[in-house]
């Protein structure tokens, strides 16, 4: 059967390592915090996409699937926590954002916990992988997604006014992928309905894709300004 | 390191056998667990030190730096003849009384507040430049007429701009003086480059008083939005624009170089002609003082521009430096720190 998951995923993982590459180069050039922010969250979940998506074009054993699984969630989990930081950096007090830098970071820390407690019982139908993350673990890890990437649709939102050139585009382009890609990873962690994970594999695609998308026109701009 | 090891001792000892007896965790599930769990411990220690040393430590060195930035230094050498000492010693002198009477005269006029006096140093500064231009645009209409000629139209329209920024700045003043309960000027996110083409407008019955021209290159696609006060920023583009338009050589071209560095943006302000005297670059950001040289080209000045120009951009924690020699002529460059929503706005220019 045609691994539908491990190929769509792959494919997002493509996509963010360009965007997570691009993001490298510019924070090398400009040290700039929110850039080097963006290069981290993306790096680990482009690592993420590629540990989901790999393991079950080469196996289907179902005792390696959940291990891969879980250390996927976990390095997810560390990039969502480089998104959240993002909007925490520009609102909160400096002393008060360590303390929130280290708290997200122990989130981690106790995710990963209870995901080695109750590991997950991952399955294969017909092309498409039902991640089957215990209750707990699915609804934390979604809960940290679903809130970093709203806080970023806000901190968006709030600069779009004072936004020029390329930047309003791609503005637009962020919020849509933040936007689907929290709709089709939150079914992704806690759903196990065979078509509706069918959409969210798209929903995700099609959501980081608009990142990726963003990136080549950017580049092709600049070319032809050159 | 202690905290680590103690944490360790207590997981190993009581919490694993624990979870054995009522989880069934498989020994590999329970190593992975210790090890999280000393990570967590991990993240807290560090976290803590963070919190309570490293990070209090990190702003109370900052602010020393700001501070430090505030107060002017001069070196003076012991190796220095005595006559020289005694010039140096004659010079400050000389500073400090014509400080103290200039203090004295602004204070009898305007309270003791140090804010008035910059503001009001500024708006004065802001209204010589179109005030120059129209005196000088004036005479050249007059001439004109007096010669059956008719006026440049470019100096017409440069009338009418300097009318408008005049008439602009009288009502931004009177606003400002009107609601005493804020302050005049704000921090917010401010666009450097729409502040450079405001001034520049503003210089240009100057610069054509001077016969120089300006010209601005701009080395990044994208220059962020900084962190500043609108006006106290136009105010500084304002005052080394002018002063390079004033002791610029004729037919000279001042060069405006923006830039996008780091986390900051970056704009250099460069004009050929007489440079700064070598003993007197010690005092340029000094109040009240005005080298020799610009003394007798721009015999008006009272030497607060550069002294302001300093101030406000140390209060933006910001930098300003200049280099000054006969071979390359004048450069000023300041740096100023990108607002929030530069930094937003870099990260997601790709």
């Amino acid at each position: 059967m045609f691994p539908i998951t491990s190929w769509s995923f792959i494919l997002d993982g493509i996509f963010l390592s360009v965007f997570s590459y691009n993001r490298f180069r510019e924070y090398g050039r400009t040290s700039n915090y929110v850039t080097g922010q963006y290069f981290f969250a993306s790096f680990y979940v482009s690592i993420a996409f590629f540990i989901y998506g790999l393991p079950s074009l080469i196996t289907d054993d179902l005792k390696i699937l959940p291990v891969f699984a879980g250390i996927a969630l976990v390095t997810n989990a560390i990039g969502f926590t480089y998104f959240f930081l993002i909007p925490l950096n520009g609102w909160l007090r400096p002393r008060t954002y360590i303390l929130a830098k280290y708290g997200l970071f122990l989130f981690v820390a106790t995710l990963a916990a209870v995901l080695i407690i109750i590991p997950p019982m991952t399955s294969f139908n017909a092309g498409i992988i039902h991640w089957r993350f215990g209750p707990i673990v699915g609804i934390l890890a979604a809960i940290q997604m679903d809130i970093a990437f709203m806080l970023n649709i806000i901190l968006l939102r709030t600069h779009f006014y004072h936004l020029k050139q390329l930047s309003v585009l791609n503005a637009i382009l962020l919020i849509i992928t933040f936007t689907l890609a929290g709709l089709g990873g939150t079914y992704q962690y806690v759903g196990d309905s065979y078509p509706l994970l069918v959409l969210s594999s798209i929903s995700l695609c099609v959501g980081i894709g608009a990142i990726f998308f963003s990136v080549i026109r950017g580049g092709i701009a600049r070319l032809f300004n050159q | 390191m202690a905290v680590v090891i103690f944490f360790t001792v207590i997981v190993s000892a009581y919490l694993l056998p624990y979870m054995q007896a009522n989880y069934g965790l498989s020994t590999a599930q329970e190593l992975l667990l210790a090890l999280i769990l000393i990570i967590g411990i991990a993240i807290i220690t560090v976290g803590a030190a963070e919190y309570a040393i490293s990070y209090p430590l990190v702003e109370f060195l900052s602010e020393l730096e700001h501070n430090w930035g505030k107060y002017e230094s001069l070196n003076i050498s012991p190796s220095r003849l005595d006559s020289e000492k005694s010039l140096i010693l004659h010079t400050i002198t000389g500073i400090t009384s014509a400080q103290t009477v200039r203090i004295k005269e602004l204070e009898s006029t305007t309270g003791n507040s140090s804010a008035y006096q910059r503001l009001l140093t500024t708006a004065s500064h802001q209204l010589r430049t179109p005030l120059t231009g129209l005196k000088w645009a004036f005479s050249s209409i007059n001439a004109d007429i007096a010669r059956g000629a008719k006026p440049d139209p470019a100096i017409m329209t440069g009338t009418s701009e300097s009318m408008a920024r005049i008439s602009n700045l009288i009502e931004e003043l009177l606003a400002g003086l009107g609601d005493q309960s804020k302050p005049m000027f704000s921090f917010k996110a401010v666009d450097v480059e729409q502040c450079l083409d405001n001034v520049i407008k503003e210089s240009a019955l100057l610069a054509a008083r001077q016969n120089l021209s300006v010209s601005v290159v701009k080395q990044d696609a994208l220059i962020p939005l900084i962190r500043g006060k609108e006006q106290e920023i136009g105010f500084v583009l304002h005052s080394l624009i002018t002063n390079a338009l004033y002791y610029g050589t004729k037919g000279s071209i001042v060069t405006v170089t923006i830039t996008h560095e780091s986390n900051q943006v970056k704009i250099a302000v460069h004009n050929t002609g007489q440079a700064v005297p070598e003993n007197e670059k010690a005092l340029i950001f000094s109040q009240f003082s005005r080298s020799s040289e610009a003394i007798r080209l721009n015999p008006d000045g009272y030497g607060l521009a550069l002294y302001l120009t300093h101030q406000i951009i140390v209060d933006h924690n910001g930098t300003i430096s200049f280099a000054s020699d006969s071979k390359h002529g004048t450069i000023f460059t300041i740096t100023l720190p990108i607002s929030s929503h530069g930094r937003l706005e870099t990260s997601i220019n790709y």
